[in-house]
């Protein structure tokens, strides 16, 4: 466990996490799928989705709650009448330099297998020129009877320039081993640049290492464009697996929501819906 | 037509009996004509030559101007006078074959040979030898045998004549030529398969050896069947039959019969006892292949198989089911054959063959029953250091036709020489067969459809297709399980199976994708029916717990589909 601090207290300065998302999320934002976390930065749909982290969130509105669900690939040619879903809470709210957001998330496989996330997420705008966050995310597995929990954490940098956000993140950081067998997930490293929105709308390049896999490099570039103030369109494509998402998302003055949907070459389609509030 | 030979043997039988109503017949029983050893020394090669004949008339033999011509060199016929300790219970000395006796024209210079090479002769039997050093000039694999009543230049009577069709007993020639059909191996004799019909067949003998009897005599006996052609509209095979008493059958009663399992042909009649083989004719039914031919005399009732699956088998019954032609330094070609039908059928005399050559299976009995396997293998010793299967399922052939890697016909022939198999591959059917065997996964399929053939990795020589149970589907599946599977090495549900079904030309590739959507894993294909994964990536390590997908793509004549199934994976 020192081990494991030392690490992370290392690697605070350099990495950010692009999303504390669930198990094995295929999508490295988690519910941001039609540009698949790519654009998190002013009001990037991500950024108010409160399983984003804190450092992400760049808004003036100060309190907000949000739902969203996945259904994951196609259906298959068996449990055809079971899905893979996820579905999601959360709530943040900001008070001067601090934002503070927590969610929880429950995972499903055909009826199988389970997860239960609980996550939050402190974040400071520390410096003018900086954001940063904390993330904690207490996971929960089970299958059957038996059950397995895991302490993890992650760190997020964002650096908002006037062209060009910057954001550093690790996340999936081993903590400590609660209860159960234990997991092993590797960590996943990730930095991404992000403009503000322009005359072409708002684009996203996010790279990611993935611990202690074979391919160890995954790229998602992304570009959301807003039509009006109220919608917007959104796409992206991801390498190692290559993936490409499309997104719509619309926004009044509080209240947004979002649907994508993201296609694997082999696994099929993925389907997300998301909702917030704020204000 | 019938052979000079022959007719000058019936002419001789003709005359004794015409004589005094005795019939005289001396018939060559087993030719040694290619003795194992080097030719060039004694305890092998020509000093174990020999010529046995066996009297089955009803008068004596004497040997007195009796002599052998083999085409090269005329010899005498003398008795043996050597006491070797091998000869100890033959007989001697003696002048005189009497009837039902047999003996043994056996090369002088086996006085010589070392007492490990001797073979064991039968006791009783009278051993002869030539004035000669050697018997003819030495007996060549073609030769034939001569022995007549005369003088060195003359002939007065021909005992017996071993010679192809269409020769004449004569001294003036330079080749009695007996080629007996086929090659015969190094240190097998060769046995008549008839002698009281014309024509006859030379076979190899099954035992290598036999010298001091005759295979076919039981109890005295000698019955002996020819068969004629099928009349399939009649459902019935005509049949010859001959038996004779060895030394005449006076004052014996006897019946005969013939009977399947199933069936009585003919019921038991009496023999009518007369000079010579006594004859009739049968019809014996198609519904069975092996019949017994029973002769009983008063407290004996010896019997003989008559088995019509040599010449007759019912179409279709044996099948050509798994082929290698791909041979390797430690596999031979072989194939294998399956009886389908509810008949036993004796490949005995079939042939096997591409569209180039064909070559005899056995001339020893090769019964396959109902549902028996039979692999006929170009190397037997190094099949079964391969596939260590009981040995009595293989036979090697004395020569064999090679078979194509990539494309050929198998074809086989029954002992009438009508097709009853034809089987054939080509190398661009199969996406994958870079080794294995081809395994028949129908039998229902002519074995010219591509559609009845599959590779298949692991071969299954001598027992039932593996493939069969999953390469005859007409549409693809795949199971998978245990879901969930926890590969932890508890040795409980540690891997994943992957069990396929799927259409015989149909490949599949099999992939395990993680649920990131990151492949973790290519699984070996598609030419087996089980792949397992131990749920580790391609490079080792261990795969998340979670969801994972097994993806497999199938490739057949429809095109290209995929076929995927979810698991999860647990530690």
């Amino acid at each position: 466990m020192a081990l494991s601090l030392v690490r992370y207290l290392v690697l605070i300065a350099a990495l950010a996490s692009a999303a504390v998302a669930g198990l094995n999320d295929p999508f490295p934002m988690g519910y941001g799928m039609g540009n698949q976390g790519t654009i998190v930065w002013q009001n990037g749909i991500a950024g108010r989705q409160p399983w984003t982290p804190a450092a992400w969130y760049r808004d003036s509105l100060h309190v907000g709650c949000a739902a969203a669900c996945a259904l994951y690939y196609d259906a298959m040619d068996n449990f055809q009448d079971a899905s893979i879903s996820q579905i999601a809470v959360g709530a943040f709210c900001a008070a001067g330099i601090i934002t503070v957001k927590a969610a929880f998330e429950h995972f499903n496989a055909f009826d199988l297998y389970s997860e239960q996330t609980g996550r939050l997420s402190i974040g400071a705008a520390a410096l003018r020129f900086m954001t940063m966050s904390i993330d904690a995310e207490l996971l929960r597995a089970s299958i059957g009877p038996q059950a397995a929990m895991e302490l993890y954490a992650g760190e997020t940098v964002m650096i908002p320039l006037r062209y060009v956000g910057i954001a550093l993140s690790c996340r999936r950081m081993h903590i400590a081993r609660v209860s159960g067998g234990g997991f092993d997930l590797p960590a996943v490293y990730s930095a991404g640049f992000h403009t503000p929105e322009n005359q072409f709308g708002a684009q996203g390049i996010v790279l990611e290492i993935i611990d202690r896999t074979h391919d160890v490099l995954r790229l998602v570039i992304g570009e959301e464009y807003r039509f009006t103030p109220q919608f917007a369109l959104c796409a992206a494509v991801s390498t190692n697996p290559v993936q490409l998402s499309f997104g719509i998302s619309f926004n009044t003055a509080s209240m947004s929501g979002s649907a994508a949907l993201v296609d694997h070459p082999v696994l099929g389609w993925s389907k997300g819906f998301g909702l917030e509030w704020a204000r | 037509m019938m052979p000079r030979w022959c007719a000058y043997t019936l002419l001789v039988c003709l005359l004794a009996w015409f004589r005094g109503n005795a019939f005289e017949c001396i018939a060559v029983t087993e030719l040694l004509k290619n003795p194992a050893g080097n030719e060039d020394t004694i305890p092998g090669g020509k000093s174990h030559e020999f010529i046995e004949i066996t009297n089955i008339g009803d008068v004596a033999l004497t040997i007195d101007s009796l002599w052998l011509f083999d085409g090269g060199e005329i010899d005498s016929i003398v008795p043996w006078r050597d006491t070797l300790p091998q000869l100890r219970s033959c007989v001697l000395g003696t002048r005189t074959v009497g009837p039902g006796q047999t003996a043994l024209v056996l090369d002088r210079d086996y006085a010589l040979a070392p007492r490990a090479s001797w073979f064991v002769i039968d006791p009783g039997t009278i051993i002869l030898t030539t004035g000669d050093a050697d018997i003819g000039n030495t007996l060549a694999e073609d030769d034939g045998v001569l022995m007549y009543k005369g003088t060195k230049s003359r002939i007065d009577r021909v005992v017996s004549f071993v010679a192809d069709p269409g020769q004449q007993p004569s001294l003036g020639v330079t080749k009695i030529l007996h080629m007996s059909g086929r090659k015969i191996a190094e240190g097998y004799s060769v046995i008549p398969r008839q002698v009281l019909f014309a024509n006859v067949e030379w076979l190899q003998c099954p035992d290598s050896l036999s010298p001091g009897h005759y295979e076919y005599v039981k109890n005295g006996w000698l019955a002996e069947y020819r068969l004629g052609t099928a009349d399939v509209s009649r459902q019935m095979l005509p049949c010859s039959l001959a038996c004779l008493k060895i030394g005449g059958c006076a004052g014996v009663s006897a019946t005969w019969s013939v009977a399947s399992a199933k069936s009585t042909v003919s019921a038991p009649r009496a023999l009518d006892c007369g000079a010579g083989p006594m004859r009739t004719t049968v019809d014996l039914p198609l519904d069975s292949t092996l019949y017994a031919l029973r002769i009983t005399d008063g407290g004996s009732a010896p019997a003989w198989d008559i088995d019509i699956s040599t010449e007759w088998a019912p179409l279709s019954a044996i099948r050509i089911t798994e082929v290698f032609p791909r041979a390797t330094a430690d596999e031979p070609e072989w194939f294998e054959v399956a009886n389908v039908s509810s008949m036993s059928i004796n490949l005995k005399g079939w042939r096997f063959g591409t569209g180039e050559d064909s070559l005899v299976f056995s001339d020893a009995d090769l019964l396959v029953r109902p549902a028996e396997f039979r692999v006929i293998a170009r190397d037997r010793a190094l099949f079964l250091r391969r596939y260590p299967l009981p040995a009595g399922l293989v036979t090697a052939p004395s020569s064999w036709v090679a078979l194509d890697n990539y494309d050929d016909t198998l074809r086989l022939w029954n002992g009438r020489g009508n097709l009853q198999e034809s089987v054939c591959w080509h190398n661009e059917w199969f996406v994958s067969w870079k080794a294995g065997s081809l395994e028949r996964v129908s039998t229902d399929r002519s074995g010219l459809d591509k559609n009845a053939w599959a590779v298949a990795v692991n071969p299954s020589p001598g027992m039932p297709n593996g493939s069969v149970t999953w390469r005859s589907a007409t549409r693809a599946s795949v199971e998978i399980g245990p879901v969930p599977f926890s590969p932890n090495g508890d040795g409980s549900d540690d891997y994943l199976a992957v069990t396929l079904s799927l259409p015989a030309l149909a490949t599949a590739s099999i992939a395990i994708y993680g649920f990131d959507g990151r492949k973790i894993r290519d699984l070996p294909g598609p030419a087996q029916q089980t792949c397992r994964w131990d749920g580790r990536s391609d490079d080792g390590r261990p795969a998340l717990p979670g969801p994972f997908f097994v993806v497999v793509r199938i490739q057949d004549d429809r095109g290209v589909h995929t076929i995927r199934k979810k698991g999860v994976l647990w530690r």
